[in-house]
C-alpha cells in the first residue's frame, strides 16, 4: 500500500510538478489547492504526510498547520515555502521540517522520506 | 526701602531722615533728592536717583511723578530689550534645531529608499524563487524523460506560461522604479474609463461579475495622461475582481460599480466592489509597495495608481467595510 501524501499548494503549475515527482518515489499523491480543501481531505481521507505551501489565498499555510494541528496532531507536515523567513516564524515550528522551494526536487523528497520514517519508528 | 516697597519716596532732609541709607547719604551729600524704583516684569533691577544740587529748585510731587513715568517707561524699555535677546536666541536654537532636523530627514529619507530598495530586493528574490524552482523542476523532468513527447511537449508550455510569470515580475518592478512623469493632454475622462472597462470587460464577464457604470456628462475635459490614468483604474478593477472572488459568501452579489462625477475642484473617479472588503490593518498599507494580500501578487498596483494619481495633483479616497466591500474614489484636478 502506497503511503498517502497530500500536497497543499495553490500555484497549479508547482502542485503537478510536486505529484508527478512524489508518485514516482512511489508514493500516492492527491493534491489540494487551498487550505479549507486541505482540511476536508484530512477529515475524509487517510492521509500519512502533509507537503505545505504558506503564500496561499484565503486560509494561508499557517493558518491551515495550526487547523491540521487542531485535527490530528500527530499529522507530519512539510513545509514547502518560496520564504524561507517564514523558518523564523514560531507558527511555522509546530511543523516537522522546513523546505525552502528550489528547481531540485531531491531535498524535498529526502525530507518527505525521512519524516515519514522518523513518524514510523516513534509509533512502533 | 525703594527697592522694598517698589514705590518712589522724596527725600527732603536726608541728613535726618532714618531711611536714607547712610552709603547714599555719603555719595551724595545732598539734603533733598527723589529715588525711583527701576521696574521690569515686576522686579527692582535698578533705582534712578535725582537730587537738585545744580538747580536749587525744591523737587515737588510733579517732578516725582514725571521721574516716576521716566523710570516705567525705561523698565518697559529694558523688558523690550530683554524679550528681544531672548527672541534672537530663540531664533537661533530653532535655527539649529531646523537644521539638525534637517540632517535627520535627509538620514531618514536616505535610510528609507535604502529600506524600500531592500524590501524591493527581498520581494523580487522571493517572488522570482516560486517560477524559477516550476522551471528548473520541469525541465529536469524533461531532461528525465527525453523521448516521452507528450511529457516534453506539456512541460515545455508550463515552462513558456512561467517565463512569461517571470518577465510580468520584472516588468511590474521596472514600471514601479521608473520615475515617469505624466503628459498632459486634454481629454475626457468619461472616455478613458470606458476604454478600460473595454480592456477588462472580458475578465469582468468571466468570472460572473456584473458591472454597473455611470457617467457624468458634464464632466469638462481635464488635462491627464490618459495612459498613466488608464493603468491606475486597471489596477484598481483588478483588486476589485479578486476581491470579489475571494469573498466569503459566494452566493453574495458580484458588482463592481464604475462611476465619474463632478465636485467643486475635482473629477471624481469611484470604484466600488461587493468583495472581502478590508481591515483596518490592511487599509493603512494598500499604498505601500510590496505590500499584498493576493499570493503571488507584486503589491506594486495600488502604489503605482497612487504614484499616478499624485502626479496628476490629485489624491485617492478609500472606505471599505468588511464583509461588505470597498470603494475606491479618486480625485484628479479640474485645473492644474
Amino acid at each position: 500500500m502506497h503511503e498517502h501524501v497530500l500536497v497543499v499548494e495553490d500555484d497549479r503549475n508547482q502542485g503537478k510538478l510536486y505529484a508527478e515527482e512524489l508518485r514516482e518515489e512511489g508514493y500516492s499523491v492527491t493534491i489540494a489547492t487551498s487550505g479549507a480543501e486541505a482540511l476536508d481531505i484530512i477529515r475524509s481521507q487517510r492521509i500519512e504526510l502533509v507537503v505545505l505551501d504558506i503564500c496561499m489565498p484565503g486560509k494561508d499555510g499557517i493558518e491551515t498547520l495550526s487547523d491540521i494541528m487542531a485535527i490530528d496532531n500527530h499529522m507530519p507536515v512539510v513545509i514547502n515555502s518560496a520564504y524561507g523567513t517564514y523558518r523564523d516564524n514560531f507558527m511555522t515550528w509546530a511543523a516537522d521540517a522546513f523546505v525552502v522551494k528550489s528547481s531540485n526536487l531531491s531535498e524535498l523528497k529526502s525530507t518527505v522520506r525521512l519524516t515519514l520514517d522518523k513518524k514510523m519508528s516513534e509509533h512502533h | 526701602m525703594s527697592v522694598q516697597e517698589k514705590r518712589p519716596f522724596l527725600i527732603t532732609d536726608a541728613k535726618k531722615d532714618p531711611r536714607v541709607n547712610r552709603l547714599i547719604k555719603e555719595k551724595l551729600d545732598v539734603e533733598e533728592f527723589v529715588i525711583v524704583p527701576l521696574l521690569a516684569h515686576d522686579k527692582v533691577i535698578g533705582v534712578i536717583i535725582a537730587d537738585n544740587l545744580f538747580s536749587g529748585n525744591i523737587i515737588d510731587e510733579n517732578n516725582v511723578q514725571l521721574l516716576s513715568t521716566f523710570a516705567n517707561q525705561a523698565g518697559l524699555a529694558f523688558e523690550r530689550a530683554e524679550a528681544h535677546d531672548n527672541l534672537a536666541k530663540k531664533m537661533e536654537e530653532l535655527g539649529q534645531a531646523y537644521v539638525k532636523l534637517q540632517e535627520t530627514q535627509d538620514k531618514l529619507v536616505r535610510s528609507e529608499r535604502l529600506a524600500t530598495i531592500g524590501k524591493m530586493a527581498a520581494h523580487v528574490a522571493h517572488e522570482i524563487r516560486n517560477p524559477l524552482a516550476t522551471i528548473g523542476g520541469f525541465a529536469h523532468a524533461m531532461c528525465k524523460y527525453p523521448h516521452d513527447k507528450k511529457k516534453v511537449e506539456t512541460n515545455a508550455e508550463i515552462i513558456r506560461d512561467e517565463v512569461y510569470r517571470l518577465e510580468r515580475i520584472l516588468q511590474n518592478v521596472l514600471d514601479f522604479t521608473k520615475p515617469t512623469l505624466p503628459t498632459l493632454r486634454r481629454e475626457s475622462l468619461n472616455k478613458v474609463v470606458n476604454d478600460t472597462i473595454i480592456l477588462l470587460h472580458k475578465e469582468i464577464e468571466e468570472n460572473s461579475i456584473v458591472l454597473r457604470s455611470s457617467f457624468d456628462e458634464n464632466i469638462p475635459e481635464i488635462l491627464f495622461d490618459s495612459q498613466q490614468i488608464k493603468q491606475a483604474m486597471i489596477n484598481i478593477l483588478k483588486n476589485a475582481v479578486y476581491s470579489i472572488l475571494e469573498r466569503q459568501d459566494k452566493t453574495a452579489d458580484a458588482v463592481i460599480g464604475i462611476s465619474t462625477s463632478l465636485s467643486k475642484k475635482h473629477v471624481k473617479l469611484t470604484v466600488s466592489d461587493t468583495g472581502n472588503g478590508m481591515t483596518k490593518d490592511v487599509l493603512e498599507n494598500i499604498f505601500n509597495p510590496f505590500f499584498t494580500t493576493r499570493p503571488g501578487g507584486s503589491g506594486l498596483g495600488l502604489a503605482v495608481t497612487h504614484k499616478i494619481v499624485e502626479d496628476h495633483g490629485g489624491f485617492i479616497e478609500v472606505n471599505s467595510h468588511v464583509g461588505f466591500g470597498s470603494e475606491i474614489i479618486v480625485y484628479l484636478p479640474l485645473q492644474q
